[in-house]
C-alpha cells in the first residue's frame, strides 16, 4: 500500500484552474519532494490532502482511507506543518504541546525533540521569531511519531543550522519507518534529503520520479578541453546543447544517450573530459522550459 | 471533545466574564435605585401616560412602571441596554468563533487535528451557548437574590420566564451570527452584516410601531418577538413569540453547520 494516492484531482477557482487532474503516488518509506514555484499549486495540493478545500474531482487516499470521507481517521496518523504556521498568541509552545496532547492523545517524542531543537517552552507565541514558531510547528507535527509527515515548506526563512538539524530529524524518521510528503521550491533541499520527487507546473505534475531516476533521464552536462582548436559543428546533433565555447573548451549538455557524442571526440585530440550528471536544478529547469 | 471545548472556553474566559460582570453591574445599580423610584412612582407615571402611545409602547412606560422592581427592570433594563449588550455579546463570540479563526489562520491548527469539521462547529456552538447562559444567570437570575437582599417583593415565575425569553432572542441572535461567522472568513464582515441587520430590524419595529400603515413590517423584526418586558412585568410569556424566535435559532444553526461543512478553507 502506498502513502499517499492522488488520482485526478482537479480544483478551480473561479477562472483560475489550480489543480489540473494531479496524479501522484507517494511510497511508503521515503521522503517524497513536491516540487514548483510559487503558485503552481503545491499548497492547493497539500490543502486538499488535509481536506481544508474540496477537489471539484478525483479521489486523495492516505494509507487505503479516503482524504475526504475518512479526514478525522486519517488524521489521527497524519503530522502536519503549513506554510505559515499560525499559533494562539497567548498561548506558551507547553500550551501548544498540551492542547494537542488533550486532542490527539501523549506525545511520545516530545521530550526528545524539544532538546533537539532546543525550543523554549515559556515565551507566549506571540513573542516567538519565526524560526521559533517553526520549531514548535515541527515538534507539534511529529511529537506523537504519525506514520505520515505532511510538511509545506519547512525551512523557509530558516537559518542554515536549523534547516541541517530538520533535515537529520527528517532523515531519522525515514529510517524509522515513516513517509515524509514535503513541498519546496529549494531545490537544493529537495536534492539533499528526498528519494523520489514529484514537479508540478501549472497545476499539472510533470514528472514524478526517483530522485536518481529524474537526474539520469534528463540529461549529462559534458565539458571537454581540447589541445587545439576544434569546429563546433563538429559537435552538432539533436540531443547536444552547447552551453559555452571557447578555442579550446566546449561545455555541452547532452540529453540522453553519450555515445554518439564520444563517438564524435574519438576523432578529436582531446586534453580533459569531465561528465558530470545534470542537478535537479537543471532537471527542473528543463521541465519548466519544456 | 474536551481539549477542544476547554480550550473554547478558555479562550473566551476574560470577554466572558467581563460581559456577565457588565451586565451584573447594571442589575446591581437598577435594583438598588429602584427604591427611590418607588417612592415618586405617582407623578413618573402621569409624565409617561401624557407621552404619545406608540413611543411609550415601545419605551414600555406607563402608569405602573415604578410599583415594582419587575416593572422597573423591564423598562430600564430590558428597553436597551440588555438587548444591546446580549447583542454584543452574541456577535462577538459568534464572530469570533469560525470566522475569527479562520481569519488568524488558527483555524488550520485545528483542521489538522482529528477532530472533524460537525466536533470544531457544534463544540463552538455550545460554548456559545454557555456564554449567553451566564450571561442570562448574570442579569435576571442574580437580580432574584440582590432583590430578596434589599427586602423587595418579587415573582420568581417573572424572571424565570423572562431568563427563558431572552436566552431564546440572544440564541437567535446568536445563531444567525454564527451562520454569518460560517459563510465568512473576516470576523469584521461578521460583526458589520450582523450589526446591520439587527439596527435595522430595530429601526423597522420602531417605525412600524409609530405608523400605523407600516404596522405589517413589526412581523419582519426580530425585537416584535422579543417580548422580555412584558414578561418580566406581567409574569406570563407569549409562546407564540417565544416559538417564533425558535425557529431561526434551529434553521441558522443547522444551516451555519451545512456551510462550514462544505466550504473551502485556504489555511
Amino acid at each position: 500500500m502506498d502513502a499517499i494516492v492522488v488520482s485526478d484531482v482537479s480544483k478551480r477557482f473561479g477562472s483560475n484552474q489550480a489543480l489540473n487532474k494531479v496524479n501522484l503516488t507517494v511510497p511508503v518509506g521515503e521522503i517524497y519532494g513536491f516540487l514548483g514555484p510559487n503558485g503552481a499549486g503545491k499548497t492547493t495540493t497539500i490543502r486538499c490532502l488535509m481536506d481544508f478545500l474540496r477537489p471539484d474531482s478525483g479521489n486523495i487516499e492516505v494509507f487505503g482511507n479516503n482524504a475526504r470521507t475518512q479526514a478525522t481517521e486519517v488524521k489521527k496518523f497524519l503530522g502536519y506543518l503549513p506554510a505559515d504556521m499560525q499559533l494562539y498568541d497567548k498561548w506558551t509552545a507547553a500550551e501548544h504541546i498540551a492542547f494537542y496532547e488533550s486532542v490527539q492523545g501523549i506525545a511520545v517524542d516530545a521530550e526528545k525533540l524539544i532538546k533537539q531543537l532546543d525550543l523554549n517552552l515559556t515565551t507566549e507565541a506571540r513573542h516567538l521569531s519565526s524560526g521559533n514558531k517553526q520549531k514548535l510547528g515541527m515538534v507539534l507535527a511529529m511529537m506523537r511519531r504519525p506514520k505520515l509527515l505532511v510538511l509545506d515548506e519547512p525551512t523557509r526563512g530558516l537559518d542554515p543550522l536549523l534547516q541541517e538539524i530538520i533535515y537529520t530529524l527528517l532523515r531519522e524518521y525515514r529510517d524509522a519507518g515513516g513517509t515524509v510528503f514535503i513541498s519546496s521550491h529549494n531545490l537544493a533541499e529537495v536534492e539533499k534529503i528526498c528519494d523520489h520527487v514529484g514537479i508540478i507546473r501549472a497545476g499539472e505534475v510533470v514528472a514524478s520520479e526517483s530522485i536518481d531516476a529524474i537526474r539520469q533521464m534528463n540529461s549529462h552536462i559534458v565539458t571537454i578541453r581540447f589541445t587545439k582548436p576544434f569546429k563546433p559543428a563538429d559537435f552538432k546533433a539533436d540531443n547536444i546543447t552547447v552551453m559555452h565555447k571557447t578555442d579550446l573548451q566546449l561545455i555541452c549538455k547532452v540529453k540522453g544517450d553519450l555515445n554518439p557524442l564520444l563517438k564524435k571526440l574519438a576523432a578529436h585530440p582531446v586534453k580533459d573530459l569531465e561528465i558530470t550528471h545534470a542537478s535537479l536544478e537543471d532537471a527542473f529547469m528543463e521541465y519548466y522550459a519544456s | 471533545m474536551s481539549g477542544l471545548f476547554t480550550k473554547e472556553l478558555r479562550s473566551r474566559r476574560t470577554s466572558a466574564l467581563a460581559f456577565c460582570a457588565a451586565i451584573f453591574g447594571f442589575v446591581v445599580l437598577y435594583i438598588s435605585i429602584f427604591p427611590t423610584f418607588q417612592k415618586q412612582s405617582a407623578s413618573f407615571g402621569k409624565i409617561f401616560a401624557s407621552l404619545p402611545k406608540g413611543f411609550s409602547e415601545n419605551l414600555g412606560v406607563g402608569l405602573n412602571t415604578f410599583t415594582n422592581v419587575q416593572n422597573f427592570l423591564s423598562v430600564e433594563l430590558f428597553a436597551i441596554i440588555w438587548p444591546l449588550i446580549a447583542i454584543i455579546v452574541s456577535v462577538s463570540t459568534a464572530g469570533s468563533s469560525i470566522a475569527g479563526e479562520v481569519e488568524k489562520g488558527t483555524m488550520g491548527t485545528l483542521l489538522s487535528l482529528p477532530l472533524g469539521r460537525a466536533k470544531i462547529f457544534w463544540t463552538k456552538y455550545l460554548v456559545g451557548v454557555l456564554i449567553i447562559a451566564a450571561f442570562v444567570t448574570s442579569s435576571l437570575i442574580a437580580a432574584m437574590p440582590l432583590a430578596s437582599l434589599l427586602g423587595l417583593t418579587y415573582d420568581v415565575s417573572a424572571f424565570l420566564l423572562t431568563a427563558l425569553m431572552c436566552a431564546v432572542f440572544a440564541l437567535c441572535v446568536y445563531s444567525y451570527a454564527f451562520l454569518l461567522s460560517s459563510v465568512f472568513n473576516e470576523k469584521s464582515r461578521v460583526y458589520a452584516l450582523a450589526g446591520g441587520t439587527l439596527m435595522l430590524m430595530y429601526v423597522v419595529n420602531l417605525v412600524s410601531s409609530l405608523i400605523n400603515d407600516l404596522h405589517f413590517l413589526r412581523f419582519g423584526s426580530v425585537f416584535y418577538y422579543f417580548t422580555a418586558r412584558q414578561t418580566l412585568a406581567l409574569g406570563h410569556i407569549n409562546t407564540a413569540n417565544l416559538a417564533i424566535l425558535i425557529i431561526p435559532v434551529i434553521v441558522f444553526s443547522v444551516t451555519g453547520y451545512i456551510v462550514f461543512n462544505r466550504k473551502d478553507i485556504a489555511v
